[in-house]
């Protein structure tokens, strides 16, 4: 009975002439519904590896989770277990707000030997905080 | 006179020098000679004649014409012979010159039978007696012969040699006669008589054999498994002596028959007699084995067949020839004595130790056609064995030992390529019964021939058909993926048990190390090497002989489609299928045949399948988290949307690896579109910064209606669901307000109300204009008289199924997606070549489309899709060439 609406419904029917009260009772109706997701970036391709957000980079196997897009996805513990972020909004893009897979951003940072810079507009690489 | 001038040739000078007192002399004997040999032929056994006819033939032997009176002697017993003996022996079997065996009326022929074993025994007799009266006069003349001989020669030469002369000479001419007068019915009636002796024998003999069978069953069930073997020779042996007893005591059946056969022997007719009684085993063997295997495939009948052979037919052989005096040994006849050699392990049937060679060589012969026959019968029924495979291994393993004995292989390839032609490759049969068919013949070949020569000459032409069918991959994925049986009611198991075979090919995947590598491990080669055998002689030299060694019923099954990636494309669209359909998240058995899958068609052609599977653990996690959520942080105001998403359930995917999905707007009613918009909110929430993407048309719902009078459940798309939502607002609808409110096409609504139509929730009335329905909802299910099986029952229903829509995109939609990209480089080819051949489109397609959108298609497909574009007319197809359309 949780997701039961209850609703009477005046039926007119010729029948006789009569007004009938119907009752259609909705009950227990379970929704199994169907979603697909999406990385809410503003981009659709990875700048490095050209691979779509939505799948994963080329050394990885499954996408989403195991393959996330910048910063690793521990935020979803941190709603689990209902840690309130205090202040500032999570966002996972670089500084300079290009998005790339986490594990070819990090790729590219390792291999450069002083300073990173991003590979679309060549600023200093640092994660946004 | 005339017949002796030859003779008398010789003795020209002999004939000048005669005295006319000799010649008188011998033209006196000459003519006593004449008559009392006569007399003496005709005289019934009366020897009276005998002195006189000795003391004229030495007389004229004298007189050097010892030929002239053999010659004439001889001539004298044959005309004889011709008018009284054979003639009469031929008027014995006159009346029964139309008296062919027919199966028309039993009793006559029973009778007939009898008096025809009568008439043989009788003529038989008589031609014998006539002809051993006969002997006795040659005899007479021979020692006549002989006396005068040994006075001439004195006992210098061999005093047989004479008899013996004249003797053969004598079987030569009875014979002669006889087969010159034969009536063309007398083989027949011989077949006949040995036919009906040998049926009556067998009879006694299977009462007596049976009776054995339950002696010695009986036997084995008292003996441990230890002492079987040996203990079963020893009581084969046993057996037979016993049986031989048995036989004896029928030995005046056999005696019968004997003597018949020797009487036929002694006239001549020794091959006739042999070929009559031959044929007549045959006949009762070949009957034995129709009745003994007729059309009972479960079980295993070469054995009993053997023990027939061993207990009627031999028995009976081994009875005649000893009669016959044809064993090498007949000093010790009697049967019943059992020798202290009888436990000799091999082929001793008797107390004598050793078999007569032409009883071996009579056993392999009935062997060998016992084997020819049930091997003809197997392989005419063959399709039949083959279609309940599982139940009939026993008649399979039969017909393999069958033909090893026979070797006549290529009979089984073309016979049962010819019937599956004529009654599996047909428009009728349907691509599963095909495939299921398919399956059992590699089993069942497998059984027969290991190397898979035969298989691949019997599996080419259903593979060549079962490519020209459109289903065939749907259907191999089914049978693939159904691990129930998808048709329980079918023939047996054999369809659902490509799943096993999945099973079975990762154990023996672990046993042996994978095949591509083979020469990596030298150990493994040379083992390889070992085991090398040659190909049969009917193999194709134009195959490698490498490639067939492995006969596995998956290879040959992806070699239909011809490649696996077709395959592997296929069943991703039903998993997706099945995936997407679920309400739970259970996947256990999905996955399990997704590990097999791997196994076979490898990891890497697998991971977008596992991709999806594991979109659908990540669903259910995510899924209780996001439940999780609504504990933890209770929104008071909310209360009744925050309750109710205990009902919603998300399957989340990964788009980009799931097939194509069709997506059709559908507006769902106001609770559920806000219940979606929350679930989406904390997934957000959860999963920062992802965000879902509801497919609306897609999912399930599980819906139970309670009316006044009734309650029901249903379990039904989305769309499906909205469109019964809307009535609790407004029990009154036209139909284009219905579309309009659910946010669908008029006609997609209406295919979708007749669900509730029939199901009689809603009904459906005219309205003014035509095209527009009214439908109102049905209050009362007494009121319509459709009430029937549903009454407050519950009824389950997934509503998407029964009008065959699916959700996602058919390979063929696929492929003709993919294909369009070369739908501009044919336009191109054509305005500049005008017209061309597919196999030129083809070639050219493949020389230049090598980079981006490489050109990876078969023929097949390349035909298929230009066959819609000339549909779409694009194109034109005249005399195998494309055309551009004007």
């Amino acid at each position: 009975m949780e997701f039961g609406i209850l609703i009477v419904v005046g039926l007119k029917t010729t029948w006789r002439g009569y007004f009938i009260l119907l009752l259609l009772l909705l009950l227990h109706c379970r929704w199994h519904a169907v979603a697909s997701w999406t990385w809410d970036a503003q981009d659709e391709t990875c700048g490095i590896c050209r691979m779509a957000f939505d799948g994963c980079c080329p050394d990885c196997k499954l996408p989403g989770d195991d393959c996330p897009l910048s910063k690793p996805v521990y935020l979803s513990l941190i709603v689990f277990y209902g840690i309130k972020d205090t202040g500032s909004p999570f966002t996972l893009w670089g500084a300079c707000n290009h998005a790339f897979h986490l594990h070819c951003i990090l790729k590219w940072v390792n291999s450069q030997s002083a300073q990173a810079h991003c590979p679309m507009c060549r600023r200093e690489w640092q994660f946004k905080e | 006179m005339t017949c002796d001038t030859s003779t008398a040739g010789c003795g020209l000078e002999k004939l000048e020098s005669l005295s006319d007192d000799s010649i008188t002399e011998i033209s006196e004997n000459w003519n006593g000679f004449c008559s009392s040999s006569e007399a003496l032929l005709k005289g019934s056994g009366d020897l009276s004649f005998s002195d006189e006819f000795v003391m004229r033939a030495k007389n004229l032997c004298k007189h050097g014409l010892s030929s002239l009176v053999e010659q004439h002697f001889l001539r004298c017993i044959e005309e004889i012979f011709e008018r009284n003996g054979a003639k009469r022996f031929w008027s014995y079997f006159e009346p029964y010159r139309n008296a062919a065996p027919s199966e028309t009326n039993k009793d006559l022929m029973q009778i007939l039978e009898e008096e025809i074993q009568q008439v043989i025994c009788k003529a038989l007799e008589e031609i014998s007696s006539q002809k051993q009266f006969q002997e006795k006069c040659l005899l007479l003349l021979a020692r006549a012969l002989q006396s005068y001989e040994k006075d001439k020669l004195q006992g210098q030469a061999n005093p047989d040699s004479t008899r013996v002369y004249l003797f053969s000479k004598y079987q030569l001419i009875v014979s002669s006669v006889l087969l010159a007068s034969l009536p063309h019915h007398f083989p027949g009636i011989l077949h006949w008589y040995f036919k009906g002796r040998l049926e009556e024998l067998s009879t006694i003999a299977a009462a007596n054999f049976e009776d054995e069978e339950e002696l010695g069953m009986d036997d084995k069930m008292d003996l441990d498994e230890k002492s079987k073997l040996p203990y079963k020779c020893g009581d084969l042996d046993s057996d037979i002596n016993h049986k031989y007893a048995v036989f004896s005591e029928n030995n005046k059946l056999v005696k019968n028959i004997g003597m018949v056969v020797r009487n036929l022997r002694n006239i001549g007719f020794t091959s006739m007699a042999e070929d009559a009684y031959a044929s007549a085993i045959f006949f009762l063997l070949k009957d034995k084995v129709h009745d003994l295997a007729g059309d009972d495939y479960r079980n295993s009948v070469l054995e009993s067949i053997k023990a027939w052979i061993q207990a009627v037919p031999l028995q009976f052989l081994r009875a005649l020839l000893d009669y016959l005096g044809d064993f090498t040994s007949c000093n010790d006849p009697s049967p019943g004595l059992k020798s202290p050699l009888a436990s000799h392990p091999s082929l001793c049937y008797s107390g004598t130790g050793i078999p007569s060679e032409g009883l071996v060589r009579w056993q392999l012969r009935l062997e060998y056609y016992a084997y020819e026959t049930l091997q003809d019968l197997r392989i005419a029924k063959l399709f039949e064995i083959i279609v309940d495979y599982p139940d009939s291994a026993p008649a399979i393993e039969d017909l393999k030992h069958c033909l090893e004995y026979t070797g006549q292989h290529s009979k089984l390839v073309d016979s049962f390529i010819s019937s599956l032609r004529y009654r599996l490759l047909t428009a009728g049969a349907s691509t599963n019964d095909i495939l299921h068919q398919y399956v059992s013949t590699i089993k069942a070949l497998r059984t027969i021939d290991p190397a898979g020569v035969f298989l691949e000459a019997v599996g080419e032409p259903i593979r060549e058909y079962l490519r020209g069918r459109k289903d065939t991959i749907k259907c191999i994925v089914t049978m693939l993926t159904d691990g129930t049986g998808g048709n329980p009611n079918g023939p047996g198991s054999s369809g659902d048990s490509l799943l096993e075979e999945l099973n079975r090919d990762e154990e023996s995947q672990e046993n042996t190390t994978v095949d591509d590598d083979i020469n990596s491990d030298e150990r493994q080669a040379w083992i390889n090497a070992q085991n090398w055998e040659p190909d049969p002689v009917e193999a194709d030299p134009s195959k490698g002989s490498r490639y067939r060694r492995k006969v596995d019923i998956l290879g040959m099954i992806v070699g239909i489609i011809g490649s696996k990636d077709q395959l592997v494309n296929e069943y991703r669209v039903m998993l997706a299928e099945k995936l997407l359909n679920k309400s739970d998240y259970d996947i256990d058995a999905e996955i399990r045949t997704l590990e097999l899958l791997k196994i076979h068609f490898g990891e890497s052609s697998m991971q977008k399948c596992e991709i999806m599977l594991n979109d659908l653990i990540d669903s259910k996690r995510t899924n209780t988290n996001i439940k999780a959520t609504i504990k933890h942080q209770p929104q008071p105001e909310q209360r009744d949307l925050d309750v109710s998403l205990e009902n919603l359930n998300a399957t989340i995917i990964s788009s980009n690896f799931w097939p194509p999905i069709q997506d059709e707007a559908v507006n769902l009613p106001e609770p559920v579109e806000q219940l979606l918009n929350d679930y989406a909110k904390r997934y957000t929430e959860v999963k920062t910064p992802r965000k879902l993407i509801w497919k609306k048309n897609l999912g399930s719902v599980k819906l139970e209606l309670q009316f006044e009078d009734r309650a029901m459940q249903f379990n039904v798309t989305p769309l499906h669901a909205s469109i019964i939502m809307q009535f609790q607002d407004q029990k009154k609808w036209t139909s284009k307000n219905l579309a309009a409110a659910v946010g669908v096409p008029v006609d997609v609504l209406n295919r979708r109300i007749n669900f509730w139509i029939s199901k009689g929730v809603l009904a459906e009335s005219m309205g003014a204009d035509s095209a527009d329905h009214t439908l109102t909802l049905v209050e009362n299910m007494n009121d319509t008289g459709k009430s029937g099986p549903i009454d407050g029952g519950c009824e389950e229903l997934l509503a998407g199924e029964d009008d065959g829509e699916r959700s996602d995109a058919s390979v063929e939609d696929q492929l003709r997606k993919e294909m369009t990209v070369y739908e501009k480089f044919i336009t191109g080819m054509l305005t500049n070549f005008g017209s061309m051949a597919l196999d030129r489109i083809h070639n050219t397609l493949k020389m230049f489309c090598i980079a981006d959108p490489t050109y990876d298609k078969s023929l097949q497909q390349l035909q298929s899709f230009l066959s819609g574009l000339v549909a779409e007319e694009k194109l034109e197809f005249r005399d195998g060439m494309y055309f551009l359309k004007k």
